[in-house]
């Protein structure tokens, strides 16, 4: 059990999202960066798809209730333990009473913090994620604040497995490491991201000048940009003759354009339908990156295939199998 | 454990270079020792004394305490994500403080302060691969 000490809002239960319930209107949900959830809770030997809480304002600080293992992955937020800094993509054995502070990222937007066990929230339409649109899910449909009790999932195993663990713990190589794009120099210093895309039903219905500039502007990502969708500002996009359409379904990745010619990335929490046209997809395998990319950095889109965008999803898993691989032969041998 | 499973474990612990390779799991244990004449002799891990534990003697720091690495890896003194070392001489420590990084694979392994103290010497290179045993930094107890 944890309690959060903080009053910052925004910081939500989610688990890798509902799937299978968009054609009833019922969005995804589901963390922003899907391989920092999954790698935080293959730290502490939980299913991949367990709840962890997504963390997106700072600082934020919370104080555990009993003795429990923990794992911090996504944006590397300086956090520490009792004054005990503790490294990014780390898991360590908490104290019951001790207090674990988040301080604002350099770099990233968002940080999980899982429990050995997984968050223990009812699962809704087969998922434990928060939906805030429709206010369900997660802890209690909302957001958490101050004084909220969280719990995580009994289990023997994990106490068993976990008795193992080093007294300062240990960590994972994040995956911008081991799966890079894009130039290193500005990924590094987290000024630009790059994404891989898809072009989308209405690609080709844009001025050919337009779809240039698609691909070779940085587009720059506004305020405006939460867990609903990313808004972009850069040289608008001009359609060949105006296009009118009803609605339809859109996934989270989908690449919209209004009349204002200044793309919106569809995201987990966007809504399950809509008319502006498509005209690209950002691939499932780099979400994660534009899930960590901050309002005021730069994004860029790069083309890629079908065949290319699997390869790419394949390269996800291979990353999170051979953590969790290398995790477990880790922690054997520390017994 | 399988015969074939034995020697491939040999001839990864010839060509690694390393000195012993210890391996654990439910069930059984074994150490693998390269001998002076290169040869490799295999023994029981349970009548073996545990070479790479820390050593009683640095629960509190003496002077100078030298920290070794307790297993093969690569050496990180900064963590990838950060610009700042994890220790720089002069930095206090407190025990169990993560000093620096030890990679193997994708996973990154603590190297630790054994005791409270001061750093007084870096002796491992970043980026350098390092064997079971091998001295990292230098603590000196704080005053």
């Amino acid at each position: 059990m944890i309690e959060i000490l903080s009053a910052t809002a925004l910081a939500s239960v989610q688990d890798l999202g509902r799937d299978g319930y968009l054609r009833y209107g019922v969005g995804t949900s589901g963390a922003m960066d899907r391989v920092a959830l999954a790698a935080g809770n293959i730290l502490l030997g939980n299913p991949e798809n367990s709840a962890a809480i997504e963390i997106p304002m700072f600082p934020f600080q919370v104080r555990f209730l009993e003795d429990i293992a923990f794992a911090l992955t996504g944006a590397d937020a300086n956090a520490e333990l009792d004054g005990q800094p503790i490294p990014p993509w780390w898991t360590i054995q908490a104290r019951k009473g001790q207090e674990l502070r988040l301080s604002p990222p350099t770099h990233g937007a968002r940080c999980y913090l899982a429990l050995a066990g997984g968050i223990d929230v009812p699962v809704m339409l087969g998922s434990r994620s928060t939906q805030l649109r429709g206010e369900f899910g997660g802890y209690c449909g909302r957001t958490l604040k101050r004084g909220d009790v969280i719990s995580a999932i009994a289990s023997a195993e994990r106490a068993e497995a976990y008795t193992a663990l080093p007294a300062a713990g240990f960590g994972i190589e994040p995956p911008e490491f081991t799966l890079p794009l894009g130039d290193l120099e500005s990924t590094a210093h987290a000024t630009r991201t790059f994404v891989r895309v898809l072009p989308a039903a209405e690609y080709d219905c844009y001025e050919d000048a337009s779809l240039e500039s698609f691909w070779s502007q940085d587009w720059k990502i506004t305020s405006q940009s939460d867990r609903y969708g990313y808004r972009l500002a850069g040289e608008a996009l001009v359609t060949k003759t105006t296009l009118e359409q009803r609605s339809h379904g859109i996934v989270p990745g989908v690449i919209q354009v209004p009349h204002s010619g200044q793309p919106i990335i569809q995201l987990r929490d966007a809504q399950p339908s809509g008319g502006y046209p498509k005209i690209g997809t950002v691939i499932e395998a780099d979400l994660w990156r534009l899930g960590q990319a901050r309002p005021g950095t730069q994004l860029r889109f790069v083309q890629t295939t079908y065949e290319e965008a699997l390869s790419a999803l394949d390269e996800v898993h291979d990353y999170l199998n051979k953590i969790r691989r290398l995790t477990e032969l880790y922690l054997l041998s520390k017994r | 454990m399988e015969l074939n499973e034995l020697q491939q474990l040999i001839a990864k612990l010839e060509a690694s270079g390393l000195r012993s390779l210890e391996l654990s799991r439910p069930g059984e244990r074994v150490k693998l020792t390269m001998s002076d004449n290169s040869e490799v002799q295999v023994v029981n891990a349970d009548d073996t004394v545990e070479l790479f534990a820390a050593p009683a003697s640095l629960q509190a720091a003496p002077a100078g305490t030298t920290v070794l690495t307790e297993a093969a890896g690569l050496f990180l003194a900064t963590h990838p994500m950060r610009s700042k070392p994890l220790a720089e001489v002069g930095q206090s420590v407190k025990k169990n403080d993560v000093l620096g990084l030890l990679k193997i694979g994708p996973v990154y392994a603590p190297v630790t302060a054994p005791a409270d103290g001061v750093v007084t010497q870096i002796l491992a290179s970043d980026g350098a691969l390092l064997g079971f045993g091998a001295p990292v930094l230098e603590i000196a107890a704080s005053a």
